[in-house]
């Protein structure tokens, strides 16, 4: 499936983020593991599909913490993609909702938005929905801190 | 602190979870409440440069912690469902263990309210804290709402 590429994205950011794509499918545990699939990228907006294995179930349904750890991910995405540049950034804080449970298998819609930065810090939220139905799963709302520096005293803030 | 038969519970149930499996999530009785424990793999890095743990990942293991400790003070039979987590990060985790301590802030009939922290070198220097609500369906109230 091809991605859908929105405005106000630059070429250069571009050929960073397919540079930085092929190497975090190939490289990074994690992202290989959830196989999160770029779906659409826009100037602070950005859309991902998964579709989620059991080995992120409890039980029946889908742990609601693997939605923690997309939406993270996304929502630093969404700020990359705000800033077109792949800056350094942590975390500072984030507040993940549940609203439903979902299956293993089933598609996922993850969508992020970076509603501002001001100064160093940047405000995003984003969803995760079920793809066929739209039913939200879980929403979160996060703040980040931009050009963070290397981690050397064990904060980054 | 939890006893014997309650540690073999909380077990038993992560032993049920694909997701606690992947945490490597673990607990023990400590002498102020039961310590909660994730233990490092590859597949928790979110920063490959830094190797330092993704933060979502240490919200899920908070999540899990949290939800333990509701079983464990839950009567048998009650539904637990994480509803909402509010974290912030204190320091970046390093790539090896967490262990994470939860407190009780209210335990109702029908929500629980939590404190979770979680920690690596000593207790006193978190790199983590969250709010956690969760919503407890007790048998009881199973029976009136299905």
């Amino acid at each position: 499936m091809t991605i859908e590429i929105g405005n106000g994205i630059s070429k250069d950011f571009l050929n960073t983020l397919e540079a930085s794509r092929a190497f975090l499918e190939k490289e990074h545990h994690l992202i290989r593991k959830i196989g999160l699939k770029t779906r659409r990228l826009a100037r602070g907006e950005v859309v991902f599909e998964a579709s989620l294995s059991e080995d992120f179930a409890d039980g029946d349904a889908l742990h609601g913490g693997i939605f923690t750890i997309i939406l993270d991910t996304i929502l630093a995405y969404s700020v990359y993609a705000e800033l077109n540049a792949m800056t350094p950034m942590a975390t500072v804080n984030l507040k993940t909702d549940h609203f439903a449970k979902a299956a293993p298998g089933t598609n996922i819609l993850c969508i992020a938005k970076c509603d501002g930065v001001k100064n160093d810090i940047a405000f995003c939220t984003g969803r995760a929905t079920i793809a066929t139905s739209g039913e939200l799963v879980a929403s979160a709302a996060g703040t980040f801190m931009i050009n963070t520096r290397p981690m050397d005293k064990g904060s980054r803030l | 602190m939890f006893d014997e038969q309650t540690l073999c519970r909380l077990e038993e149930r992560i032993k049920t979870s694909n997701m606690m499996q992947w945490l490597r999530l673990s607990v023990e009785a400590g002498d102020q409440g039961a310590i909660y424990h994730m233990g490092f793999c590859e597949e928790h890095i979110g920063n490959p440069v830094i190797r330092a743990i993704h933060g979502g990942v240490i919200s899920c293991f908070l999540e899990s912690a949290a939800l333990l400790e509701a079983l464990a003070q839950a009567p048998q039979g009650t539904e637990i469902n994480i509803i909402s987590t509010h974290i912030s990060y204190l320091a970046s985790a390093k790539a090896k263990d967490i262990r994470a301590h939860i407190a009780t802030a209210k335990f109702g009939r029908r929500m629980g309210f939590f404190e979770a922290s979680a920690f690596q070198d000593h207790q006193q220097a978190p790199i983590a804290r969250a709010a956690i609500g969760i919503r407890l369906k007790r048998p009881e109230e199973q029976r009136l709402t299905p």
